[in-house]
């Protein structure tokens, strides 16, 4: 490991603590898949019960990992592309690799523990109601929701820091990104792939989560290839 | 009169004279850079001598600035004991040369800690710079002036291993810093910088700043924040240490950033426009600091368009403009060329200004918009 890349990751989390909104940033962005898991978990009945739960455990915690990180990618890469901060570390006996590295593990360390919250509040809701998830759901869930399903905003979040890295103007950047986002969620909404889950009675089966994780994989190395061609002077010039 | 032309050090002609008596000034000494109305020989300086409103100083040698012993005139003190050798004991204004005898014979070696080699920058079309070549070495400290848009900063980044130039070479302690390799980081190691953005961490407090810089310079724990202690100090930011740096004003910021610069106490220090826009009191410590370090043995290249602070601070200078180098050498010797063996004519009336410049061409408009009309930007 290199070992510029520990004080990078440290000067990046201690950056945002000081700040004193980082708190704040988390809980605003929890609340609305909180209202999210607690209208789903009123509205449903039955049979559909467990796969909503199976659902919203799996989508919930990482679509709030991926908005508590927004701000953490616009403001470590965009803004500091932007005031050129990165022309002064780059100065330093560091590369541009361990300085990204450095970004985005701080950014999944201050992003992740927002999944640990959701999915504690998802266990209280669903215990209230009479169900316990513990129980219910089956490893393969677990793994998806804990370890693979929060990788997604990683990789997404990786993509984004090499694209704001790469081009010349890194906000309009930030902003194709969300509306690239926005389309792929709904066309995966509207693709009818949710109903074939419903379905077939379980979203996450062990050959899904193996797969899952080979595109992760994948996805990950697609990140890192791009990065280690990034040529700095097109975050420099 | 016959038409005559007069070249620059660097072979540009610096003022024509037509045959009808009329004076030109050179394309290159554009007056809003460098106002020098040269005078390289007698009958120019007769001719001027005439008008009332021209000051001409001194146009004799003086004392070399290398070696006091020698009493060289402004073209043969070039490089100082290789030019005494080669011109065979005997300064071109026909005057021997008492050399000190430790001296004689010798030969200094200075290693070359920075190269540039035929450098050639383009962004896009526009070409930034055009087959620079320098060399710098140990213990300089060198300025590398040049009004805004002449290539500084993009130099100051070739240096850093920040860009990449479009053709030539860069070399620091024998290597090019640009790769993110081995050999890169560890020349890397060597070099403290301030740019022109001071990328400090608003955030973070000055002593975290610098204790940060410090760790990735490889120096953790009590020994970073020490240091940081240290530099922050000789800085005179002591008591904003433990300060958020969104507190700071720009001069301290910049003092906060030479500070940073020194936290692994680097061989080569590379200062792009270190005292730009700040206040005296911070333009005093900087300017203190950095002689400080000259006298420390460290090498010192830093970038300005203020005249007066490379002559307060350099032993070498080069000049830039529009991406071009115009002189390159020791400071005592661009002085000489620019200064002592070729007068600078001093404008002192705005109105006799105004008639002087009909008869040199091309600066009218900066005449008529100075205030003193000080031409002479080279003084002792």
């Amino acid at each position: 490991m290199d070992p510029q890349l520990k004080p990078i990751v440290l000067k990046e989390i201690k950056e945002v603590f000081k700040r004193n909104d980082y708190l704040f940033n988390t809980i605003i962005n929890i609340i609305p898949f909180l209202a999210l898991a607690v209208i789903t978990v009123m509205a449903t009945t039955g049979s559909a019960q467990k796969l909503i739960m199976e659902f919203s455990f799996i989508a919930i915690p990482s679509l709030a990992m991926l908005l508590v990180s927004f701000p953490f990618i616009r403001e470590k890469f965009s803004d500091e592309k932007l005031v050129r901060k990165f022309e002064g570390i780059l100065t330093t006996p560091t590369s541009l690799k361990t300085v990204w590295a450095g970004k985005m593990v701080s950014i999944f360390l201050l992003s992740y523990p927002s999944v640990i919250i959701v999915n504690i509040i998802l266990l209280v809701i669903w215990n209230i109601s009479g169900l316990n998830p513990i129980y219910i759901l089956p490893l393969p869930i677990w793994i998806m929701a804990l370890i693979i399903a929060p990788l997604i905003p990683m990789i997404y979040n990786g993509f984004s820091s090499w694209s704001i890295l790469r081009f010349t103007h890194p906000k309009l950047i930030e902003i194709l990104l969300y509306f690239t986002v926005a389309i792929g969620v709904l066309t995966y909404i509207t693709s009818g792939s949710i109903t074939k889950h419903v379905t077939s009675g379980q979203i996450v089966t062990w050959p899904i989560l193996i797969y899952s994780l080979i595109g992760i994989i994948i996805s990950a190395s697609l990140v890192l290839l791009l990065i280690k061609k990034l040529d700095k002077e097109k975050i420099t010039i | 009169m016959n038409a005559k032309d007069l070249q620059c050090g660097v072979g540009n002609t610096v003022i024509s004279i037509t045959p009808t008596g009329d004076i030109k000034l050179c394309p290159m000494a554009d007056p809003n850079d460098f106002p020098i109305a040269n005078i390289f020989n007698d009958d120019l300086y007769k001719i001027l001598s005439k008008y009332p409103i021209l000051r001409i100083k001194d146009p004799k040698p003086e004392l070399c600035g290398d070696c006091e012993h020698v009493n060289f005139c402004g073209n043969c003190v070039v490089r100082g004991l290789k030019k005494y050798h080669e011109m065979g004991n005997k300064c071109s204004w026909g005057k021997n040369i008492n050399l000190p005898s430790v001296l004689e014979g010798q030969e200094i070696v200075v290693e070359v800690v920075l190269t540039l080699e035929n450098i050639h920058k383009f962004y896009g079309d526009f070409e930034a710079l055009k087959g620079i070549s320098f060399e710098i070495k140990e213990g300089q400290i060198f300025g590398y002036l040049g009004p805004n848009g002449s290539g500084k900063t993009t130099t100051i980044k070739l240096l850093l291993g920040l860009i990449r130039p479009s053709s030539g070479n860069v070399y620091i302690l024998g290597e090019d810093p640009y790769p993110d390799n081995i050999e890169a980081k560890n020349v890397r190691q060597h070099i403290g910088s301030m740019l022109e953005f001071n990328s400090l961490y608003e955030n973070l407090t000055g002593l975290e700043n610098i204790a940060f810089w410090a760790n990735l310079y490889g120096i953790n724990g009590q020994t970073a924040l020490k240091k940081a202690k240290n530099v922050i100090e000789m800085v005179k930011l002591s008591e904003w240490g433990n300060t958020s740096v969104s507190k700071y004003s720009y001069g301290m910021n910049k003092r906060l950033v030479l500070a940073r610069a020194l936290v692994s106490d680097p061989d080569i220090l590379i200062l792009d426009e270190p005292t730009a826009g700040v206040d005296p009191e911070s333009r005093y410590i900087i300017r203190n600091m950095m002689k400080k370090l000259a006298k420390q043995g460290k090498t010192i290249f830093f970038s300005s368009h203020d005249l007066e602070e490379v002559q307060k601070v350099c032993t070498h200078v080069a000049l830039l403009k529009k991406g071009k180098l115009i002189s390159e050498g020791v400071l005592n010797e661009i002085i000489t060329e620019f200064g002592n063996s070729r007068t600078f004519v001093l404008l002192e009336s705005p109105t006799d200004a105004r008639y002087v410049a009909k008869k040199i061409q091309n600066i009218t408009y900066d005449l008529k918009n100075r205030r003193t009309f000080d031409l002479i930007l080279f003084r002792r």
